[in-house]
């Protein structure tokens, strides 16, 4: 394979990994559509109530294992919150753990909980628990 | 160059010679950036301009030198944090944001590929994929994993200019004005990245071929 080829096709096959752009963009906007319907429990209210949600909302739509600080980051610089995203911090109840109410689409309330056990050292919610109303009652999971 | 006062690179600029053809036309003008600039010192809120304009050219970038979703969002997330918090202290002197953010995003980028030896895995990942396929033929394309591979199990300043060259079509001054460096040092650095690139993909076409 000549040089020029060579540089060609590499080129070209790096150009071919693109990043959809507007794709995830549009995920982001999505995701803070979310953000705006839900709301936390009276005690999660007490200190930064918007990213509280939004962290353990944006947990759940791209799935376990995404670092919450990263997301902070994104809803920080989108201007939906005016902190520093370091200085954020989930509030507990007696039991130490964090429950938040969630309004989905269609106006019913979830529960979401997360465990002390759930979040690992470096913060990051690794788990959770739903207490799903309405049609979904009963289930534990994530909604696909 | 831009961003906050760092009399090193500044002088490292000045003596650039920079052309900023690609970046100025594509970017909003200087006074209209100076003025954004301006406006964010006062209002931080206006921040989010810059993460309009710029989201996705820095995320293109990060994202063809990590070849990782996740982990473009996640970095792409820290550049612009770090030029919120840096903004501040920003002197506008003509250079376009974009290189700026570029280069936090190149350093940002290299200081994560160090700490989790991103290169030692693409080329033990490399040289598995090439004992693992057939053999390649010379009319096959390199494709996009490939490239991805490829570029990763190069030195760091060779994978800078190259994905800024090659992958995102940055000219040789334009990449100057990125890494703060002359142009001269771009075009030899460029020289020994196109050479390494060219071992590395004849490595994989001999072992795919048996030869």
């Amino acid at each position: 394979m000549t040089n020029d080829r060579l540089f060609t096709q590499f080129g070209a096959a790096l150009r071919s990994a693109s990043w959809d752009n507007q794709e995830h963009r549009a995920s982001l906007r999505g995701r803070l559509e979310k953000v705006a319907t839900c709301r936390a429990t009276r005690s999660a209210l007490r200190r930064h109530p918007v990213v509280i949600g939004a962290v353990a909302v944006v947990t759940l739509l791209t799935g376990a294992g995404f670092a919450a600080y990263q997301l902070r980051h994104s809803f920080f610089l989108r201007g939906i919150i005016d902190d520093q995203p370091t200085t954020i911090e989930l509030p507990v109840d007696d039991d130490g753990n964090v429950r938040l109410i969630f309004t989905d689409d269609e106006g019913t309330e979830h529960e979401l909980i997360v465990r002390p056990e759930d979040v690992d050292q470096d913060g990051v919610i690794r788990g959770m628990k739903w207490h799903f109303k309405g049609p979904l009652k009963g289930q534990t999971e994530a909604p696909p | 160059m831009c961003g906050p006062e760092n009399p090193k690179r500044k002088e490292r600029t000045r003596l650039s010679g920079l052309d900023v053809s690609i970046l100025a036309n594509t970017e909003p003008a200087v006074d209209d950036e100076r003025e954004l600039i301006e406006r964010i010192k006062r209002d931080r809120n206006v921040f989010r301009e810059v993460f309009d304009r710029h989201y996705g050219r820095i995320a293109e970038y990060v994202f063809r030198r990590t070849g990782d979703i996740h982990r473009t969002e996640d970095i792409v997330s820290d550049v612009f944090l770090r030029a919120m918090q840096a903004i501040g202290r920003y002197r506008h002197n003509g250079t376009p944001l974009q290189a700026w953010l570029l280069r936090i995003a190149t350093n940002e980028i290299n200081r994560r590929h160090r700490r989790d030896g991103v290169r030692k895995r693409a080329m033990l990942e490399l040289a598995q994929q090439v004992q693992a396929s057939t053999p390649r033929t010379d009319s096959n394309l390199i494709d996009a994993n490939l490239a991805g591979l490829l570029l990763r199990a190069l030195p760091t300043k060779h994978q800078e200019v190259l994905s800024l060259h090659l992958g995102c079509g940055y000219s040789i001054d334009e990449i100057a004005m990125v890494l703060g460096c002359r142009p001269g040092t771009v075009k030899s650095r460029l020289f020994r990245a196109r050479a390494a690139l060219r071992a590395a993909a004849e490595v994989t076409d001999n072992r795919k071929s048996g030869t």
